[in-house]
């Protein structure tokens, strides 16, 4: 399959998951990726891998051009699904910057969004091989709670009072936090379908206020996820 | 005449080089840095210190261990808690292991291909299998170690003020993967000694690095600019950020006004005798010692710092007993706290102020590529006033070269520019 690998603004964390591929990396005709190559061509990719978020507009321009050349375009880890970490400069508190930060899907149509920070190197792997045979990935669609269960982990909520955001996270990591003793703080972005309602209610209980869930959830690093929007006007 | 060469490329980031000449004569040379500043540093104003670890993790991809763990230290030195030695032992792993990811996928990755002529690593490949496969393994140990201290290789998790948020029960797997690191990271130096570098001499810059009583700098330690030892609390007196209104980074200098290398280069100038025994060992025997002044050898001194971290994370690896203790409690209060440690990249200076719920009211981060840029342009000058033709055919394989020798990261030096940008439509 024919390749390009692109980033916008981030930390530059995903894409060098895609390294992990190791020696299987051989197998594919990666095009553009300036990162890593010197010889960078635009070509038509079967796969765009895009990092980061849009800030700005060569940014928007560079992404409609990938979207014309690509036939599967994939967003790459919590930048370019939800805006990145970068995007929260949006909250009331921080009104006086100018500053935007927008996911991938607001300019274009997304074929696949990659969830994390960073991405899971796995699940590079699973759309680059499903692809290839011309599958479509499957990657959890429910919430972290569920991993958590598998594992055995105690809730973290209930038996130490740890606010966890994994009630409205997607799953996909392996409930790494919770399974190092610490509260998930949301990386892979809200589960469709999160019952927003319920978690506030749940955490004004532990005694936090709304405004703190908010900031909470801003952290998440995919405060502007499309799910979570609707926070901001508050 | 100006000559631009657009899109850098096996650089971390995105950059621009500017060559200005007049009759053919260079006059400068502006590596401009065109990442946008994601403003990492205004948005924790206002937040809990709680947040600083995994936020500032994002200001870098390569190297986020670095910033979570000089991040605790300045939250510690805040709040008044000292961690355990066995905790600072397990940081010093996990620190060392990014020293060895962040090293392999420069020297390897995005360098080496540089001294075959080639684009890419995997065009290397066809050539250089069996030392790209090498490479692939210390890479594979290195995330194996991170991962297993801290749950994911990149942005991990168990860091926490005071300690860690979880031990794991036995660092036994790691050990053999490192025994075999060892030998292949020593085949490799060996290698790369064979290879013949570009001359070329950077004396005139000062070297800057960490001083550590008993060990190679990495997790503390005392400034030192090869005259003069600086406490951590007086950076900001000999150390100036400048801004070029060409680029998004700024650009430190020295008080006196002149350009700084820090990085591989600058331990090794300043600590090579407290390399481990291994690496100590190989670099006298092929001759790799101080003074080094020419940048091109930089790869030889990356690999001797991935033998040193190597060795070391082998040493601690094996000695390791799970911690039976939970981690301190930790009152915050109003004070401010510096930390500063070494970096893959070199010197990284972080200082927090806090009010007496531990809410951020000051931050400043000074990285390692923002304080190399304004030597990364000196030796650009130095190199690019030999070549005949300015045009960008010619010069552009030559400046890339000599840039990749700083192994510069650009998100990292974006991250704090207060700058208003464009309002998209």
């Amino acid at each position: 399959m024919i390749l390009g690998v692109f980033k916008l603004t981030s930390c530059g964390g995903c894409q060098y998951s895609i390294l992990d591929l190791g020696k299987s990396l051989l197998e594919q005709k990666i095009f553009y990726f300036t990162e890593i190559s010197s010889s960078n061509l635009w070509h038509t990719f079967d796969v765009a891998f895009v990092e980061g978020s849009v800030t700005n507009d060569d940014e928007k321009e560079l992404l409609l051009k990938i979207r014309q050349k690509a036939k599967f375009l994939v967003a790459l880890g919590a930048c370019a699904v939800s805006g990145g970490i970068q995007a929260i400069q949006r909250s009331k508190k921080d009104k006086g910057l100018i500053f935007y930060s927008y996911p991938l899907s607001d300019f274009v149509s997304v074929d696949l969004e990659l969830r994390g920070c960073p991405v899971k190197s796995e699940h590079i792997e699973e759309t680059l091989f499903s692809l290839s045979v011309g599958s479509v990935p499957y990657f959890p669609d429910y919430p972290l709670c569920i991993e958590c269960k598998r594992k055995g982990n105690p809730c973290l909520m209930i038996t130490h009072k740890i606010l966890c955001l994994g009630v409205i996270t997607q799953g996909g990591c392996g409930a790494l936090c919770p399974s190092l003793n610490r509260g998930c703080y949301g990386c892979f972005g809200p589960v469709k379908g999160a019952n927003l309602k319920a978690f506030f209610r749940c955490a004004l209980r532990m005694g936090l206020t709304e405004e703190k869930i908010r900031e909470i959830i801003m952290n998440s690093f995919n405060g502007y996820h499309q799910i979570f929007r609707e926070l901001y006007d508050k | 005449m100006t000559n631009k060469i657009d899109f850098l490329t096996r650089v971390s980031g995105l950059a621009n080089l500017e060559i200005i000449a007049e009759d053919n004569l260079l006059k400068e040379v502006r590596f401009s840095v065109r990442e946008t500043p994601r403003l990492i540093e205004k948005l924790l104003l206002g937040r809990s210190y709680k947040v600083i670890p995994e936020i500032t993790a994002r200001i870098c991809g390569i190297c986020p261990v670095a910033y979570q763990l000089t991040a605790l230290q300045a939250i510690e030195d805040a709040f008044g808690i000292k961690p355990t030695k066995e905790d600072l032992s397990l940081r010093k792993l996990i620190y060392l292991a990014e020293w060895i990811y962040s090293h392999t996928l420069h020297l390897f990755f995005v360098h080496l291909p540089d001294y075959y002529k080639v684009n890419s690593f995997l065009e290397l490949f066809q050539i250089e299998r069996e030392l790209l496969e090498k490479a692939f393994f210390l890479r594979e140990t290195a995330c194996r170690i991170i991962e297993k201290l801290g749950g994911r290789a990149i942005h991990p998790l168990s860091l926490i003020p005071g300690g860690f948020s979880s031990y794991p029960d036995s660092l036994s797997p790691l050990i053999d993967p490192l025994r075999n690191s060892l030998k292949i990271a020593e085949e490799l130096f060996t290698k790369l000694c064979s290879m013949t570098f570009p001359e070329f001499s950077l004396s005139e810059v000062q070297f800057v690095s960490l001083l550590d009583e008993d060990d190679y700098p990495i997790l503390d330690g005392i400034i030192y600019d090869g005259k003069r030892k600086i406490d951590k609390r007086s950076f900001r007196d000999y150390f100036l950020e400048v801004e070029r209104p060409y680029s998004t980074a700024n650009h430190s200098l020295t008080k006196e006004g002149k350009p700084y290398v820090v990085g591989p280069m600058a331990r090794f100038e300043h600590a090579f005798e407290k390399l481990s025994p291994r690496a100590k060992e190989l670099a006298t025997k092929h001759g790799i010692i101080p003074p080094v002044d020419n940048p091109f050898l930089s790869p030889l001194i990356r690999m001797l710092e991935i033998v040193h971290s190597v060795e070391l994370a082998l040493e601690i690896a094996k000695g390791y007993i799970k911690p039976k203790k939970v981690p301190q409690e930790l009152k915050p209060s109003e004070g401010e706290g510096i930390g500063i440690t070494e970096a893959p990249r070199g010197i990284l200076w972080h200082h927090y102020k806090f009010d007496s719920q531990g809410l951020i009211t000051h931050v400043n981060i000074v990285t390692p590529t923002s304080q190399n840029l304004a030597s990364i342009e000196l030796a650009l000058f130095k190199s690019l006033s030999k070549e005949k033709g300015l045009e960008e055919a010619s010069i552009r394989n030559r400046a890339e070269t000599m840039i990749r020798n700083f192994d510069p990261c650009l998100p990292c030096a974006t991250h704090f520019l207060e700058i208003s940008i464009k309002k998209l439509d």
